[in-house]
């Protein structure tokens, strides 16, 4: 399923993460592999920790780093559909 | 002088050892086998087991033993263990066992087992995990000498040249072939040994346990050899990829583990050994203890 701005994600309930030294380190448990986050990555990783839209994600990010709302919702929406992918957030119904 | 009375000893002894009190894996196991069942560990755990209460361990199991032939599912090594509050329920393919922390470090378990060597240390492998990250320990995937009476392990990934690190220590002895269990004590952190792995090139430590004196990462490197503390991030990521765990896990035990590697790490930090072939390395070793 492609995800769209208005679509809802949440950190996966099988995972386990730790943010150390501003990254954040992802363990997909079914899949038993770790991901190590960059301090963009992290930031979109911790404001997933409850249900939030992706379009709100791109929002969150324009306020706290120098970046167009285009290219945020772009990036936003590519990082998610990867994590989405890896497992490591789930999409809300 | 007292009367002739013969006692049926019902278990074959193995070795000076009492087969059914030892220490493995840093845990202090004591088993009491059901009569009739011949308690005995294969070769390989009676080779990295220990006389009981020698040495500091993680932890104290004292577990029932029944035979149940049934069990055997064949070899595998897969290993399970969940923890619901302080009952863990553990498996292997020869063996089922249900684990209750009476107390920090002190166990009970009754256990089921498949009556044979296999069987008996699958049985202690499992236990010895399930005690091991319990008490705030890792299992590691591991080669490991003794240099001055500290361990140090070489971690990596298959092929990243333990076993060949660990032949490198010219003077050492080696006391890890494959696994070891790290754990926290009183006195600090202690590994010991664990079953498995290929053969090293050097004489067999004395001891079965040992003060942690260092675990290094193996990295190939072309020009030197070197050594450095890993950044926290980097130690996470080699200490995972590096452990031993259970195949049943649940997110909160997951980030128990996290936490665990979090707080080795900043009480034995992990280091990378950049090595070339050929290199000796315990001068390089002792250097960083200094």
């Amino acid at each position: 399923m492609k995800l769209g701005p208005s679509s809802v994600v949440h950190q996966a309930s099988r995972i386990a993460s730790r943010v150390i030294e501003g990254q954040a380190v992802v363990i997909v448990m079914d899949e038993q592999r770790l991901h190590t986050l960059n301090g963009v990555g992290t930031f979109v990783w911790t404001q997933a920790e409850k249900p939030v839209e992706v379009s709100q994600l791109a929002e969150r990010l324009c306020s706290e780093y120098e970046v167009t709302s285009e290219q945020a919702l772009t990036d936003v929406l590519a990082f998610t559909d990867e994590l989405v992918r890896l497992g490591a957030l789930e999409v809300s119904e | 002088m007292s009367a002739g009375v013969e006692v049926a000893f019902p278990f074959e002894p193995v070795s000076e050892l009492d087969p059914t009190c030892f220490v493995f894996g840093g845990v202090a196991f004591e088993m009491c086998p059901a009569p009739g069942l011949s308690w005995r560990v294969g070769n390989e755990h009676r080779l990295f087991g220990g006389a009981y209460a020698t040495s500091p361990v993680a932890g104290r199991v004292h577990c029932v033993v029944s035979p149940a032939p049934e069990l055997d599912t064949g070899f595998t090594r897969e290993i399970r263990w969940e923890w619901s509050g302080d009952v863990a329920h553990v498996s292997t393919g020869r063996a089922r066992a249900e684990l209750r922390r009476l107390s920090p470090g002190c166990y009970a378990a009754s256990a089921l087992v498949v009556p044979n060597d296999a069987g008996c240390s699958a049985l202690v492998t499992a236990l010895t995990g399930a005690v091991v990250s319990r008490e705030g320990g890792l299992v590691l995937h591991a080669a490991g000498v003794e240099i001055d009476g500290r361990a140090s392990l070489f971690i990596g990934p298959s092929g990243a040249g333990k076993t060949t690190a660990a032949n490198h220590c010219q003077g050492a002895r080696w006391m890890a072939r494959d696994r070891a269990a790290v754990y926290p004590t009183p006195l600090g952190w202690y590994a010991a040994g664990m079953a498995g792995g290929d053969p090293i090139e050097l004489p067999r430590a004395a001891g079965r346990v040992f003060p942690l004196g260092s675990v290094s990462r193996i990295q190939r490197a072309a020009e030197r050899v070197a050594l450095r503390v890993a950044t926290t991030s980097e130690a996470v990521r080699f200490l995972r990829e590096s452990l031993q765990t259970s195949h049943a896990t649940g997110a909160e035990e997951e980030a128990a583990r996290l936490d665990t590697i979090l707080a080795f790490h900043v009480s034995s930090p992990l280091t990378v050994l950049e090595t070339r072939l050929g290199e000796p390395l315990v001068s390089v070793l002792r250097r960083k203890r200094r």
